[in-house]
């Protein structure tokens, strides 16, 4: 039997070695989301559709100024001829895990392009929500809101 | 972004209809989907009595809200403090859409139309709001919530 000294050494050694592996997993996750949330964004610069639509979800809805009310993913691709996009993230990003499988990432992002001619706002307050499928984070649901002039 | 007045939900069987609607069914349990509309309708509430221990006992601490008019995301506190600056109603288009994400975070969006104003400035008219819902101890509180202003 343990005596409650040796006990408590090993506990101490335990948690510091748990918590770290902990902040490592979720240091791993947020750039996993990251680099899917980027690649993303890329992606609708490029117009490229195959990549659009293996980093979201198949019920991704987008909701922005420049859209007509809020698009599903099969409207988002059938309208990106329309959308001449560039976008460049302002200040810090914030990834929240909500759940295990479930992110919120916030970003000041400045657009510039235009959707079906008219100006894009120049800069947006976008919210994306990623979700984790089969070991791959993927967007669920998109949503930026401009400031009122 | 909330109901300072009276809410009134109008059954919109259009809106009901549209693809990027029907992409947030509802979904989970009804039981689930009931207790999270409750916990929503009583924030909102809270908010059209302008009480702000109830806006708080419904939100989490570190609670977000983006708006077309506020000057950038606010937290819980900033929130409270703005709401004498905010006059306006609004009217719910049809029934919020729930959406679980995991068993403790559900996302509800609707359709609005707001009339009214901030710090004297006309508010969006026609807006589309999305709020992130968490399960704590038991309790849906929100999160996150955000508006997008939409064409009319």
């Amino acid at each position: 039997m343990l005596r409650p000294a040796v006990l408590l050494s090993l506990l101490l050694i335990a948690v510091p070695a748990d918590l770290a592996r902990a902040q490592s997993s979720d240091d791993e996750t947020i750039k996993a989301i990251n680099t899917t949330a980027t690649t993303l964004a890329a992606a609708f610069e490029v117009k490229d559709t195959e990549t659009i639509k293996s980093l979201t979800t198949a019920d991704h809805v987008a909701v922005t100024p420049f859209y007509d009310g809020p698009k599903s993913l099969n409207e988002e691709i059938t309208t990106i001829a329309d959308l001449d996009y560039r976008e460049t993230a302002v200040g810090d990003v914030a990834v929240v895990l909500l759940a295990p499988d479930v992110a919120m990432r916030t970003v000041v992002a400045d657009l510039e392009g235009s959707f079906k001619g008219k100006p894009l706002p120049p800069r947006v307050f976008a919210t994306e929500i990623l979700v984790k499928r089969n070991g791959k984070w993927i967007e669920r649901f998109y949503q930026a809101t401009a400031p009122q002039p | 972004m909330r109901s300072l007045a009276v809410v009134i939900s109008l059954i919109s069987p259009v809106l009901l209809a549209a693809p990027a609607d029907l992409a947030l069914a509802q979904s989970g349990d009804a039981g689930t989907i009931a207790a999270i509309n409750t916990a929503s309708d009583a924030l909102h509430d809270a908010f059209a009595a302008d009480d702000a221990e109830a806006i708080r006992s419904h939100m989490t601490d570190d609670h977000i809200a983006v708006t077309p008019y506020y000057d950038g995301p606010q937290a819980v506190d900033g929130i409270i403090a703005q709401l004498s600056d905010i006059d306006y109603t609004e009217t719910i288009e049809g029934e919020p859409s729930v959406a679980l994400l995991a068993p403790d975070v559900a996302l509800r969006t609707f359709f609005a139309d707001w009339k009214g104003s901030f710090k004297e400035r006309p508010l969006p008219g026609r807006v589309y709001v999305s709020e992130i819902l968490v399960n704590r101890n038991g309790k849906w509180l929100e999160r996150y919530y955000q508006v997008t202003t939409v064409e009319p």
